[in-house]
């Protein structure tokens, strides 16, 4: 099992907005190597743009179910500054609302 | 129903259009011009293609008598929503201009959306912001009202602005928080979905994964740094957003009560929602600072709330 999981090769656009694709990734691709004990490296190369709800999604349910773990062993590379101070909101208010 | 068009088609004044709504014997719809000029806001078209599906295509009509000016109800496709056709001249549409109203049943529909809005003559920043407002808005209607909504987006050169409207004809903001929030009336219930962190999903601040009650905040937080008209229409509450002070520092509020607006609770009951924005062109800096700035409000208002520690995210390497 790969644990990188390229953005753009899954179907999400240069602007990443679509939440239920979001959703789906983070069902089908993180969860399962999050079970599996790996370190997923989610790749944000070629995403310009992002909206905060796509990262919520991309992240949520993750850290439902694995709290801590999650936060630790979700990494993410390619990101664009401005993109990463939206990452670092959602993170912050995501560890608020699931507390 | 009765709706009635007029040389009115701002979203400035758009609440006369909302109060001249005739909502009485809602299995038909009569659709008609006051005047010799017609001007039509994305936001009433989508409402009123929302009442004739709410009557039923073959009971909706149009008036015959409608000005030449009224070909914009036929470019912008609402003649499909009723039983007659357009008697102008064959329609041209010109799709770098408008996205005509439409339905947003599933995923397939969404994303056939998001390609027509990827269409207008308009640059990369501003076409993610609209990407970006009709994105929420149909995703909130979608996960939250039951209904499909229609959309309609149109682009107006010379003024510069893209109108957008998105409305279901669902069971409105009041009914999507009564079970955890239990609003008074229509417009706390709005009052309440345009705070951070209030969904219709738990209750506090802040969702469970399924949302996190940013979406609607989101979209009133990005009209407010423009310094552009946003409105929510549900049951008989309405609140706009009104356009904001140049010479002041844009700074957004966790309560909408607290921005420059108008409310009402005394409009016809509408059985839906109908949330309307405008996108200035020009106020589009970047969409991504923009969403920076709305999503450090949305964490104020909840760390605020509760104060905690908090992890950021690992970010590998240099940032490119």
């Amino acid at each position: 099992m790969k644990r990188i999981v390229r953005l753009r090769e899954l179907g999400v656009g240069e602007f990443a907005e679509d939440k239920a694709l979001a959703r789906e990734i983070c069902q089908e691709e993180i969860l399962p190597k999050l079970q599996a004990g790996k370190r997923v490296i989610v790749d944000f190369r070629g995403i310009e743009a992002m909206g905060q709800g796509f990262f919520y999604q991309l992240v949520a349910l993750a850290a439902e179910q694995y709290g801590e773990v999650a936060y630790r062993e979700i990494v993410f590379r390619n990101v664009k500054r401005e993109i990463g101070e939206t990452m670092v909101g959602v993170y912050k208010g995501l560890q608020i609302t699931l507390a | 129903m009765k709706v009635i068009f007029s040389n009115q088609g701002n979203l400035r004044n758009v609440r006369k259009f909302f109060e001249k709504i005739d909502l009485s014997e809602p299995g038909r719809l009569e659709v008609r011009a006051a005047g010799g000029w017609v001007a039509a806001h994305p936001a009433q078209l989508a409402i009123t293609a929302s009442l004739a599906l709410q009557a039923g295509k073959w009971e909706s009509e149009i008036d015959e008598k409608m000005p030449e000016s009224g070909k914009i109800l036929a470019e912008m496709g609402l003649y499909e929503f009723v039983r007659n056709k357009a008697t102008f001249g064959a329609e041209v549409r010109d799709e770098g201009a408008m996205v005509p109203l439409m339905m947003v049943r599933d995923e397939g529909e969404r994303a056939e959306l998001m390609r027509r809005i990827g269409r207008l003559m308009i640059g990369v920043e501003q076409r993610r912001m609209v990407q970006y407002v009709v994105g929420c808005l149909v995703d909130n209607a979608l996960g939250w009202s039951g209904v499909a909504p229609v959309v309609a987006v149109k682009y107006y050169p010379k003024t510069r602005k893209v109108g957008i409207a998105v409305c279901d004809a669902g069971k409105g903001v009041w009914g999507s928080l009564d079970e955890v929030w239990r609003p008074r009336n229509d417009l706390e219930a709005i009052r309440m979905a345009l705070r951070p962190g209030v969904t219709g999903a738990s209750e506090g601040l802040g969702g469970a994964n399924v949302a996190a009650g940013m979406g609607l905040f989101a979209v009133r937080g990005m009209a407010k740094l423009m310094r552009n008209y946003f409105l929510v229409y549900s049951g008989a509450g309405m609140y706009e957003l009104m356009r904001g002070d140049r010479r002041l520092k844009r700074k957004l509020r966790a309560d909408p009560i607290l921005d420059r607006h108008f409310a009402t609770n005394d409009l016809p009951p509408f059985l839906g929602t109908l949330v309307a924005m405008d996108v200035s062109v020009d106020e589009v800096g970047s969409f991504q600072g923009m969403m920076n700035e709305v999503t450090r409000m949305y964490v104020g208002a909840l760390v605020e709330a509760d104060e905690q520690q908090t992890y950021i995210p690992k970010i590998m390497g240099r940032n490119v």
